[in-house]
Parts: structure tokens; sequence; C-alpha cells
């Protein structure tokens, strides 16, 4: 049996009049691609903000291999092995792609001011070594002839793409992808999909935000379904896509 | 020719300034209105102590003095954000200017300094022009190769992007508040060094040396040369500081002389940021 990494243990968090999370628990299973699922507004975006720190959770317990990590802060967490993507992706729109994967890298060489003053041929080192790095990330989310291009003159799915880089660039265990594949055009959307297939099959434990079910069937192993910030099903995606009432509150509400 | 090489001087001088501003404006996106402020802290402790102990030591203390304060008057940038900060900072220059003036056992008050002794190394004194130019040049090359060295650096990468998005520097797992504040600790030294190289050139100092005029002044010299550039930093104020010179030429009475240049800087801010806001060699702010 696969053995979780993650542990979301009744985490909830309000806003003002809004329960985004309400007594929330599941595990994510390591080397697993596991789907999260739920109408607008269900608090899938929430989950991984309390993940990855940027909010604190009202109550509740999360622990990453056995550590608990609520309530600490974002660098940490991203540290001990977990990094997200963003829904609006947040991508350093001036700077160019390779730039953009450099400053995800993990590696804290040459990052220090003065030893960038003081030490010019060291940080030249690291800079080249850092250099290689996010080029071989850029090839690998085929992107490695856009490496000098500035973001803002990629294309939309390339710009996705290059989240893919961003967050594999940090060298954490658990990903964290925030609608990979919302607003892709139909080839991008294939790239995509058969990105992430590729990232599963490599054996890296997935947590993905989904939309569109076609996706899901495609990459998820394990399938949470979230509604009004409470899990309400687990299951594989022939359990949860074929449930009836599990689709009556998914397009009902979206409706 | 004097007055060539005091033009010359005070260019470089306003260069390392202008690096100063341009390290917090320009690359990491704290937008300080009180870069003259802290000039200000330079240029009166090298004042205070030029006589008292030797003029590297009085530029080592000014230097480090004004990392401590500059980090500190940048500090509220990491709770209040953007445009709520220029008002903060423009209180800290209001501020700043109060105590210049009002502090007068220590500043002189409104008369400021005067008879502040020139610099001397290892033994040469640089008394004239053409000695200081030698002084302020080597100054300005070193400030422009820590900039061009910081800037290339997997460091200067981080500070670009967190004035492009700080949460996403946060996500990658990068310390934002370290890079926030050594950006602005060098940003301070380079204040420093500025002021004390001006209060050691002229020899006297004043309160309205270091205002929210001046602190405009370098603003305009970074828009005008080009944001978060090197050669920006350095066109900028070579070209605002001709100005006067250009205008003596033209035989403009005295008494219009100051008005007029007030104005045509003023202008020059607005036609920049109209029609061309990354400026001569920069990028858009």
């Amino acid at each position: 049996m696969a053995t979780s990494c993650l542990e979301v243990r009744s985490v909830s968090r309000r806003f003002g009049g809004l329960q985004a999370l309400d007594a929330c628990s599941f595990e994510v299973e390591r080397q697993r691609s596991t789907c999260l699922v739920g109408p607008n507004g269900a608090g899938k975006t929430t989950v991984f903000n309390v993940i990855t720190g940027f909010v604190r959770p009202d109550q509740g317990t999360i622990r990453y291999n056995g550590e608990p990590i609520h309530g600490r802060p974002t660098r940490d967490i991203v540290r001990l092995g977990i990094a997200r993507t963003f829904q609006n992706l947040r991508l350093f729109a001036e700077m160019t792609a390779l730039e953009n994967v450099m400053v995800y890298l993990r590696d804290d060489d040459g990052t220090g001011p003065v030893e960038a003053i003081l030490r010019p041929w060291r940080t030249g080192a690291a800079l080249r070594r850092k250099e290689e790095a996010a080029q071989a990330l850029l090839a690998e989310v085929g992107l490695g002839h856009k490496s000098g291009e500035v973001v803002r003159n990629l294309s939309f799915g390339q710009q996705k793409l290059l989240c893919i880089a961003r967050v594999l660039a940090t060298g954490a265990e658990l990903l964290l992808l925030d609608e990979p594949t919302s607003g892709l055009s139909q080839s991008a959307l294939t790239a995509m999909v058969d990105l992430v297939d590729k990232l599963r099959s490599q054996g890296r434990t997935l947590l993905v935000v989904e939309h569109n079910t076609r996706v899901v069937q495609r990459i998820a192993d394990e399938i949470l379904f979230l509604h009004q910030g409470r899990l309400i099903a687990r299951g594989t995606p022939a359990e949860i896509l074929g449930d009836p009432a599990l689709a009556a509150i998914y397009f009902g509400a979206a409706a | 020719m004097s007055f060539l090489l005091s033009y010359l001087v005070l260019a470089t001088i306003y260069s390392i300034a202008a690096l100063s501003t341009n390290l917090l404006v320009g690359i990491i996106g704290i937008f300080s209105v009180s870069q003259a402020a802290i000039i200000g802290v330079g240029a009166y402790t090298v004042a205070l102590l030029a006589g008292v102990v030797p003029f590297p030591v009085a530029m080592l203390v000014a230097v480090v003095l004004c990392a401590l304060v500059n980090v500190l008057l940048a500090l509220p940038s990491l709770r209040v954000a953007g445009d709520y900060f220029v008002v903060t900072s423009f209180g800290c220059q209001l501020v700043a200017t109060a105590v210049f003036i009002n502090w007068d056992t220590l500043t002189g008050g409104a008369s400021g300094i005067v008879a502040i002794p020139a610099p001397s190394l290892f033994g040469f004194t640089a008394d004239t022009p053409q000695t200081f130019l030698v002084i302020s040049t080597i100054a300005l090359l070193a400030a422009c190769a820590g900039f061009w060295l910081l800037m290339r650096s997997p460091f200067g990468k981080i500070v670009h992007a967190i004035r492009e998005d700080e949460t996403a520097v946060l996500a990658a797992g990068k310390n934002v508040l370290r890079a926030k504040v050594s950006v602005s600790a060098v940003s301070g030294v380079y204040a420093g060094l500025a002021g004390g190289l001006y209060a050691t050139f002229l020899n006297f100092i004043d309160p309205p040396s270091f205002d929210l005029h001046v602190s405009i002044l370098i603003l305009t010299m970074l828009v005008v040369g080009g944001a978060r550039t090197l050669a920006g930093s350095i066109i900028g104020p070579f070209l605002l500081l001709a100005l006067p010179q250009l205008l003596n030429l033209v035989a403009v009475p005295p008494t219009m002389a100051g008005p007029l240049r007030q104005f045509i800087y003023g202008a020059l801010l607005i036609a920049f940021m109209l029609f061309r806001p990354q400026g001569i060699a920069g990028r858009r702010l």
C-alpha cells in the first residue's frame, strides 16, 4: 500500500463571513497523482494556500512526512519539499524564461550580496551552473528553444509550461499545480497533459486542481472531491466521475 | 576650467547618489523619495568627523550609519505597499530636514557647517577640483563595479523578481526580507559615500542641500537617464547638472536662472514620463 506524505487534519479557515475550509481532512499519497476537484468556491485554492503557508489555518494540523508545517513560513515549507504554481501564473513578465527558472532554483549559491561583490569569480561560476540547470529544466518542459525570450513575449501555453519548469526548479518532492490546463488551446492542452503525465510516470507526487474531467481521467490516480470547504468524497476517477450525485453537485453548482 | 572640473566632480557624486536611488526605486521597487535625507546623514557625519578622525575612518562611519538608517527607513515598505510607502518616505524626508535645521548644536542649524576639511588619503590632500576629481571618479568606478556585479549575480535576479512579483519569489522559497534589507543597506552605503564626498568637496553643507527638492532632483535624474540600468544612473546626473551651466551660456538674467532651472527640471520630468518613460538608457519604472 502506498504511504501518505501529506496529512491534512480538520483544517478550517474563515475569511470574514465565508467558511472557505470547514474541518477539511485528507492525505496525499507519495508518488501518486491526486486531483482536487469540486465546484467553484469549494476551497481548492485555499487548500493550496494553507498547505504552502500563504494562509494560516484557523484550526487543524498539516503534516508533511510527519512534520507539522501549519503556520510555518512559505520559505520553510518549500525547503521541506512542497512547491506550488499559481492559477494566475505570477511569472516575472519582464525577465527571460531562463531567469524565471533561475530565481526558483533551490541552491542558494551566489544569492548573497556581499559574496556577489567580493567573490565575483565564484559568483560567476554559480551563475553559469544555474544557467545550465535552468536550461535543462526548460528543455524538460519543451521550452529549451525559448530560454532567452522575455516572458511577456511567450504564448499563454508556453507561459504555463514555464510555470511547471519553475516549480520543478525548487527541487520539491510534492508539486501542487493550480489549474495547469485552464485557458489553454487544444494543442497547448495536449502538451501540458503530456507533461503532467510524464511527471507522474517519473514518480513525482502531484496534487492538481483541475476542472477538465477528461484531463482528470487521464492524469489522476485518485480524486478528492471538495464541496463547501469539506472533503465529501474520495476515490478512483471511475468511482468519482461515475457518481451521479457528485456530478449534480459539480455541474449544478457550476451552472 | 575650474568650472568644468567642479561640474565633473558634482556629476560623479550625483551619479553615486543616483545609483543609490536606482537600487531602491528602479531595481527592487521601493519607491523612496527620501534619498537626499540619507545622503544628508552621510554628509553631516563626515563633516562632523572630518577634522577629528582620518578621512577614510569618517567615510567608513558615514557609510555604515547610512546603511543602517536606510534599512530603517525602508522597513515600512515591508508592511506598507506601493503608493502608501511613498507617503511614508515623504514623511521621513520632512523629519530629516527638520532634524538638520533644528538640532543646531550638532548640525549648525540653518547656517550649516562650514570649513569642512578636504579629504586626505595616504598623505595626499584633495583640495583642488583636479585632485578631487581623481577621488570622486575612483569612488564612482567602484560604485559602478559593485552595481554591475550585484545585478548580474543570482542575488540580482532575485531582487529584480521581487519588484515584479514578490509573492512568486516567496513561493520560490527565497528570503524576500533578507533581499530587501540587503539592497537597502547597499543603497545606504552608496548614499553615505555620495554624502561624504559632497561635504568634503564643497567644504560647506546646509539643510537645503539635502531637502525634498534634492530627492526629487535625483529621481528626475533617474527618470531622464533611465531607471534600472547602470548607464541611466550616469547619463541622468551628467545631463541635468549641465543644465545650469548651459543657462549661464545663454545669458539668462541671474534672478531668472534659479526658477528657470526648476521649471526645466519639472518640464523634463513630465515630458519623459509622457513620451519616454524608460528614459534615455533605461527601462520603464
